[in-house]
């Protein structure tokens, strides 16, 4: 109990500083009361899977919102406009560092006419942003961060009936995934592009696009609005998974290698497990596959967001976080003491993922939440 | 020929080499990884046969621009080299997508036609991509093309290529790694393969088919 | 196993501490990682995107939009004050297939304006491409800005840019081409992209040099060529600024016409290399500079040693003579650095009136330089309070003294507090800028202490320039620089001699 107090107050001291601290408005009090008890009910339940579930759909929904509204306060409109990419204004998101690295060695610039300092969605930012990620929860940022990814979240659980079974594909669909990221970084180096940005990201729909001046641009209009409706609606609709996160997304095939340097991963022991496939089945990440469990790997596959859909699900509780450094098959050790006990409950690797991965969201989410609000109120109140 | 006549292409090629390889990689890298028991001896073969084709490619274009001596410098057209590149562009997407699929389609029950059967095969696809990457025209193959051109006669326009073209080729080394990897990352192959489809339709579609029909 | 044990509890310590803490910490202090991060690594975006590669920047002087000396503004509220002043024209290199543009080969050329303009301006810029004695001598348009061209570069192209729009005009007239005009920056710069997709643009990717004519004037729809009449003789030149090369001036080319001989004045062109590999460096030689700056630091040490002395001596005469006079004793004592008394004084002022704008500039002066002595973290608090009393000075301040006061204050410290941690470099330059503003303005009203005042403007703009480096804006350092340069060129030598020096180390750095 003591440590769930804890980790809440330190908790709501991250809320407390990063939303409320020095504004006013009542929309910065609901979201940070909404993400403070959304926090309580994880760690008082342990169950995080569903409370992560509605703050990324909700995260994403406001996102929306927010950055739409950010780019018309800026810009006055969601279209990409000449005098924005000579000025170098386009935001920069994550999905773009993998496909400037190798052009970086080429030209010695970041081939994406993006900020390089001083804004939220500038280059320095989201390198910045990718890094502590990456040493901390690693892959864990597609389920508990991602602005974009809660689309398909709050999607595949619309319906309660997987009409589509994708357990026996899991294994070609994440070598889509990554044969996609090798091809992405590929041609964005021959071509000296990002070539995603220019024709495949399923995203433009809720951020910004680029007008519409010449048939190819209508091609590529075409392209982003398929791409949304088949891999974020459609076929997490009918497979109950995070379709595009997993066979499509350069970023979460990048963070896939990258989560090698992170703190957590997920651990299954293979002594408790029955292979009742039960986590499979509800992996949204298409990570855990027969031979993941018969072949009793201990962890699931390099796929794994962290997100904690197969630990609320099992049976036998033969699933949970771990430390990347504690070797596979291994735990940390017996406490010998009463305070041994103590320290290893405030040392209790799920918890402290928990906090790592629920102070990004906060704090990611710091700025869109509240302003989103606003601006739906505003909405309500006569004006925008 | 001086020396600092056979030095500067030379120069020209090793400094520009990464421009090459930028072009290169993303046919090569893709499809030698993909290939099912590659072995040194093998993947040598077909480094050399991609080589062989881009050589092809650059001589020929040396003999042309050779030949038409400094009015080529009149006719310096981004625009034009921009339409060879996308015809370049359609023509290795078609080659890489045959290779790609010539299992599929020679072993799908049906009559395989012997042309698509032979030009699909490894050390074909190897070439011609190599051909169709030489006739993309960069910067720095612009430069080797506007000095060539200056030289004036189709002998010297040739040398001068050739030795563009030898200072260009130790960035290819590391590419004798590949096998050492395909044993390492058996698993690898088949995203590699994948890999190789995706960049075909690349080319073909994005890189050549719609800028060709609708963009100057 | 112990020491299993023991690696296990540290991992998971230090986990727990990056749990806690590190996560925040890094994002509270992500600004500070990411500025220095850019400071190392240097990131940039492609420049293809931007314009291209830079290949030349002319520097005009500021506030000379007054054609051959004489022309000022007409009198409407469409053209205020600055609006046709260009400070800099930043020729690029020739792009070729740029992705994400409406023109994949092209060509821009920057026009960067001290005053917001958003219809109004008339531009033409005429340019030899070839370098030989084909093309025009005369404007585009007979008569309409008054002038002609040196006959050693005849023009081959015209660019006439209005407003936002543009054309690209051969010497024959067979060629048009549409102009790409993109205002920025409030109205005050104009990015102009030439489409190289005709062939017969196409040769200006090979070229080695383009001589460029750069005429700005005011629009009117009634002007002859859209020129705003200027309602002098009909030979006035009816252009407000143009850009000239080095060895001239503005208003000795402009103002050569002879109505009696029906002469126009003969613009030259400025020549733009236009690789910016190939550029040589046009000043004086390493020894020459060398000796020039030996010199001005032993003026300048001089100087300085002597406005110790004389400081020291006023706050001697000021504590003997007017001692009910507290804050001329309080400046007096700052100036001859003895912060600590200073200090005593001003805080007794601000107790005294807590709305005096100098004593709350000086009071954030001293709190800033007593923060050089502590510790970082102490040090980040102690910056903080100093802006609050040196942007409480700036607003309290109401005549032109205070403001000086105020903006020198705070500029000095935004100067000297490091760019990475507070980012005050832009604020600082501003602040410079606008001191020295305030100094032109009372040079200009007369009075016997002119060149002093032009002096400490020149200082300012110095200053400016050195903040405007900071914060990695090279151009406008370059503007001001050059301005402070040409405000002292006439001044005296040991007097000017800090303006000088700063000036000098600046030219041998961009020669380096």
């Amino acid at each position: 109990m003591a440590v769930k107090i804890f980790f809440s107050l330190c908790m709501s001291a991250v809320v407390y500083f990063f939303i409320v601290a020095g504004k006013s408005s009542p929309a910065e009090w609901i979201y940070a009361g909404f993400l403070m008890v959304l926090f309580v009910q994880m760690i008082r339940t342990g169950d995080f899977s569903k409370y992560r579930r509605i703050f990324q759909f909700t995260f994403a929904f406001l996102f929306a919102i927010s950055f739409i509204g950010i780019l018309y306060d800026e810009r006055g409109s969601m279209a990409i406009a000449e005098d924005s990419i000579q000025n170098s204004e386009i935001p920069f998101c994550h999905i773009t560092i993998p496909l400037t690295m190798l052009p970086y060695f080429i030209t010695k610039t970041v081939i994406f006419p993006a900020r390089i300092i001083g804004h939220f969605a500038s280059v320095i930012s989201m390198l910045l942003i990718w890094f502590i990620v990456t040493i901390t929860i690693g892959r864990g940022w597609c389920s508990w961060v991602c602005f974009y990814g809660g689309w398909e979240d709050g999607v595949s659980r619309l319906s309660k009936k997987t009409r589509f079974r994708l357990l026996s594909y899991n294994k070609d669909i994440r070598a889509f995934q990554f044969a996609f990221l090798f091809f992405i970084i590929l041609v964005s180096f021959a071509f000296l592009s990002s070539v995603y940005c220019e024709w495949f990201c399923p995203f433009k729909i809720v951020t910004e696009f680029s007008q519409i001046t010449d048939i190819p641009g209508l091609i590529a209009t075409v392209m982003f609005i398929g791409l949304f409706l088949g891999l974020v609606i459609v076929m997490p609709f009918l497979t109950r998974k995070r379709f595009q996160c997993v066979s499509f997304c350069p970023f979460g095939a990048f963070q896939s290698f990258a989560d090698r340097l992170s703190s957590f991963r997920i651990s299954i022991d293979t002594d408790k497990c029955s292979g009742c496939m039960k986590c499979a089945s509800s992996c949204p990440f298409c990570a855990i596959d027969k031979d993941t469990i018969t072949g009793k790997k201990g962890r699931p596959e390099i796929t794994c967001a962290k997100c904690g859909e197969c630990i609320a699900v099992c049976p036998e509780k033969a699933i949970s976080y771990q430390f990347s450094f504690v070797r596979k098959g291994c735990s940390g050790p017996e406490a010998e003491s009463k305070t041994g006990e103590i320290i290893q409950m405030f040392l209790e690797p799920g918890t402290l993922f928990l906090f790592s991965a629920f102070t990004f969201s906060v704090i990611i989410s710091s700025k869109f939440g509240p302003d989103a609000l606003m601006r739906i109120f505003s909405i309500f109140t006569g004006g925008l | 020929m001086t020396i600092a006549g056979i030095i500067e292409p030379l120069v020209l090629g090793f400094s520009t080499g990464t421009w090459c390889v930028m072009y290169c990689a993303p046919v090569l890298l893709p499809f030698l990884t993909a290939r099912e028991g590659l072995n040194q001896k093998r993947n040598i073969q077909l480094i050399g046969l991609f080589l062989g084709g881009r050589l092809f490619a650059y001589v020929l274009l040396g003999l042309c621009l050779g030949a038409a001596g400094l009015l080529v410098m009149e006719f310096f057209d981004p625009v034009l080299a921009r339409r060879i590149s996308y015809v370049a562009y359609i023509f290795c997407g078609i080659v890489l997508l045959l290779s790609g699929f010539r299992r599929h389609i020679c072993n799908s029950g049906k009559k395989c036609f012997s042309v698509v059967k032979a030009a699909s095969g490894d050390p074909m696809t190897a070439l011609f991509s190599g051909i169709c990457v030489g006739f993309h025209i960069c910067p720095p193959f612009w430069t080797a093309a506007v000095r060539s051109a200056a030289i004036g006669n189709p002998l010297a326009g040739s040398i001068y290529f050739l030795l563009f073209y030898a200072g260009t080729l130790p960035f290819f080394l590391p590419l004798l790694g590949i096998p050492f990897f395909n044993n390492r990352f058996p698993g690898f192959r088949k995203i590699a393969h994948m890999t190789q489809v995706l960049i075909g339709a690349y080319f073909l579609i994005f890189a050549g088919l719609i800028p060709f029909i609708f963009r100057r | 196993m112990k020491n299993k044990k023991s690696g296990y509890y540290v991992h998971a310590v230090f986990i727990f501490l990056t749990a806690v803490f590190g996560i925040s910490s890094f994002f509270i202090f992500s600004d500070i990682i990411g500025r220095s991060l850019q400071s190392v690594i240097k990131l940039k975006t492609d420049p293809s995107f931007t314009g291209g590669r830079i290949a030349a920047v002319f520097y005009d002087p500021v506030g000379d939009d007054h054609g051959y000396g004489g022309l000022s503004y007409p009198v409407s509220k469409n053209f205020p004050a600055g609006a046709l002043d260009l400070v800099r024209y930043t020729v690029h290199e020739p792009v070729y297939n740029a992705q994400w543009s409406k023109l994949s080969d092209y060509w821009q050329i920057d026009l960067e304006f001290t005053g917001s303009l958003r219809y109004g301006r008339n531009i033409r810029i005429y340019i030899d491409a070839d370098g030989n004695s084909q093309g025009a001598l005369q404007t585009k348009t007979e008569f309409a800005e008054g002038v002609e061209f040196d006959a050693s570069f005849p023009w081959d192209y015209v660019l006439s840019i209005q407003n936002n729009e543009g054309t690209l005009q051969s010497a024959d007239g067979l060629l048009i081409v549409q102009l790409n005009v993109v205002q920025t920056d409030h109205y005050k710069k104009l990015a102009v992209r030439i489409p190289l997709e005709n062939h017969l643009l196409q040769t200006l990717y090979s070229i080695d040099v383009t001589r460029h004519y750069v005429c700005v004037g005011g629009w009117s729809p009634a002007g002859r060529d859209g020129f705003l009449d200027v309602s002098e003789s009909a030979f006035t030149p009816k252009l407000f600024d143009i850009l000239v090369p080095d060895g001239k001036t503005q208003e000795q080319v402009l103002s050569a016409w002879n109505e009696d001989t029906f002469e126009v004045p003969v613009l030259y062109p400025v020549a733009v290399i236009m690789k910016a590999s190939l550029e040589k460096s046009q000043l004086n030689s390493a020894e020459e500079s060398d000796e020039l700056q030996k010199k001005l630091e032993l003026a300048a040490a001089k100087k300085s040693g002597e406005i110790l002395k004389n400081s020291t001596e006023a706050y001697e005469a000021a504590v003997r003579e007017s001692p009910q006079d507290m804050e001329k004793i309080a400046v007096a004592a700052f100036n001859a650095e003895k912060y600590d008394e200073a200090e005593k004084l001003f805080d007794q002022l601000l107790m005294k009136n807590p709305d005096s704008a100098n004593a709350s500039a000086y009071k954030g002066s001293l709190i800033a330089l007593r923060s050089s002595k502590a510790s970082p973290l102490r040090a980040v608090d102690m910056v903080a309070e100093s802006y609050r009393y040196l942007d409480r000075s700036i607003s309290l301040a109401d005549d032109p003294a205070e403001l000086i006061t105020a903006f020198l204050n705070r500029g000095n410290v935004s100067k000297a507090v490091p760019d990475i941690v507070f980012g005050k470099a832009l604020q600082g330059a501003g602040d410079f800028l606008a001191a020295g503003n305030e100094f032109k303005k009372l040079a200009a009203s007369g009075t016997d202490d002119r060149k002093n005042y032009l002096n400490s403007a020149a200082s300012a703009y110095c200053n400016a320039a050195i903040c405007f480096e900071i914060a990695g804006k090279k151009e406008e350092a370059g503007t001001w620089f050059r301005e402070a340069d040409r405000m002292t060129a006439d001044l005296d030598f040991e007097e000017t001699s800090e303006v000088r020096l700063m000036v000098l180390r600046y030219f041998k750095k961009v020669d380096r």
